[in-house]
């Protein structure tokens, strides 16, 4: 039983089934995807997946003008990465964002110190604010993708070599700009 | 073989191959110097090391999951579309936000449509309604030997007739009857007749009868011709010169 199929009793189900289970299949191969960009993007869970929901919603919307499925993985990423900066862009929610990434922290950082691992959180959000937009993408879907350049290539559709190219000149710009805590955590 | 203060170019070369970009030439002989070299070795080390931080910084904040509600409502949410991924619309959910702005805008539409023909139907109705007879300006109307003077117009004649054209083949299309056009005095003096016959004071039949007489009197006749008679014509003489030249 799946999501459709719960979703529409009587008549979805009856319809032409095919294309639906198609969406199905490809939804479950990325069930987290949308979520964790968006989440890339604003550091809230809450409206991480009020953004995934709505991605998900308008990929189910226009899923039957898709005309290349395997472009799915991609083309749901993207579209949760636009609602997400749009969503940043209209409501201008980056204190609101800090305090929710701190929240986050306080629950998952186990038994390092809370504050220190605050101060990393919050200087990798803005350093990574700060990055160009098309370095910030990769770099971000390739954090969700376990540094797998071939998968960031495919979701992003750009050469694998311009993916290494640009999450490279994100990492050395990143590290440019945490320099100051890396040195600090070096010598403590 | 050690290096005692690390040159700058080594020391980039070593951060961008920790960092993952360097040519593959070049990445065989620096991994061959790091081996060797111990200062470049603990270089190597650190910038791996902040590349880690870096990574791991950034996987911190996009990890973690949607919250077990998540599925649950995103399945009401599909549930509600009205559109499914075929293009399928529900009849009965036509009232949603997806379909709002165009059934509104085809109602409006309607709408409009419904008040312009009501409108010109309420308009011709009142047109129909009006009176045949109307006194209008004589120097608009009348032709110009009415024997009443017309103003002179700026109007040009040609475009002004082709106007009154336009506007005489309209009313013919709008109204049944001829539309007649009388000068004041004229109207006046139908109205006189008028009231004078509803009073009694004139006979119509009488009138009437009148009327015919004088169209009888009227009545027209083939004129007849007859040919003149030419007097006779006598010859000129000339006593002194012998006959006239010109002969009968």
């Amino acid at each position: 039983m799946d999501v459709l199929e719960a979703s529409f009793p009587g008549h979805a189900v009856s319809r032409e089934t095919s294309l639906e289970q198609e969406f199905e299949r490809r939804l479950a191969d990325c069930p987290t995807l949308a979520y964790r960009v968006a989440l890339g993007v604003l550091r809230n869970t809450a409206e991480a997946e009020d953004v995934a929901q709505e991605a998900m919603l308008r990929a189910y919307r226009n899923f039957h003008r898709l005309r290349d499925r395997e472009c799915f993985r991609s083309w749901l990423a993207r579209m949760a990465w636009r609602l997400a900066l749009d969503r940043i862009r209209a409501a201008g929610r980056r204190e609101r964002r800090e305090q929710a990434a701190f929240l986050d922290n306080r629950q998952a950082a186990g038994v390092e110190n809370v504050l220190v691992a605050r101060e990393f959180q919050r200087s990798v959000a803005r350093a990574l604010d700060a990055l160009p937009e098309k370095l910030r993408l990769v770099m971000t879907l390739a954090a969700i993708e376990g540094y797998n350049t071939g998968e960031v290539a495919k979701l992003t559709r750009l050469p694998e070599g311009t993916v290494k190219s640009r999450l490279f000149l994100a990492r050395k710009k990143l590290a440019e700009s945490m320099q100051w805590f890396i040195k600090k955590d070096h010598n403590t | 073989m050690v290096h005692q203060k690390r040159p700058q170019h080594v020391t980039e070369d070593i951060s961008d191959l920790a960092l993952g970009e360097i040519h593959p030439k070049a990445e065989l002989e620096l991994l061959a110097h790091v081996a060797e070299c111990e200062a470049c070795r603990e270089a190597y080390s650190e910038a791996r090391a902040v590349r880690a931080l870096i990574d791991r910084g950034v996987e911190s904040l996009v990890a973690g999951e949607p919250s077990p509600q998540f599925d649950a409502r995103l399945r009401a949410s599909i549930a509600r579309e009205p559109i499914s991924a075929l293009g399928y619309r529900n009849p009965l959910r036509l009232w949603e936000p997806a379909t709002r702005w165009p059934l509104s805008c085809v109602a409006g539409v309607m709408a409009l449509v419904v008040i312009i023909i009501f409108a010109m139907t309420s308009l011709t109705r009142r047109q129909r309604s009006a009176p045949l007879i109307a006194a209008v300006p004589a120097a608009s109307t009348l032709p110009v030997d009415s024997g009443i003077a017309i103003q002179p117009s700026t109007v040009n004649p040609e475009r002004h007739r082709t106007k009154l054209a336009s506007r005489s083949s309209r009313s013919a299309r709008t109204h049944r009857e001829p539309e007649v056009l009388v000068s004041g005095e004229e109207l006046r003096a139908v109205a006189q007749l008028y009231e004078a016959t509803q009073a009694g004071r004139v006979d119509s039949e009488r009138l009437y009868t009148s009327q015919q007489q004088t169209r009888q009197l009227l009545e027209l006749k083939p004129i007849e011709i007859t040919p003149l008679e030419s007097p006779p014509v006598v010859p000129a003489t000339d006593s002194a010169n012998g006959p006239s030249l010109f002969l009968n």
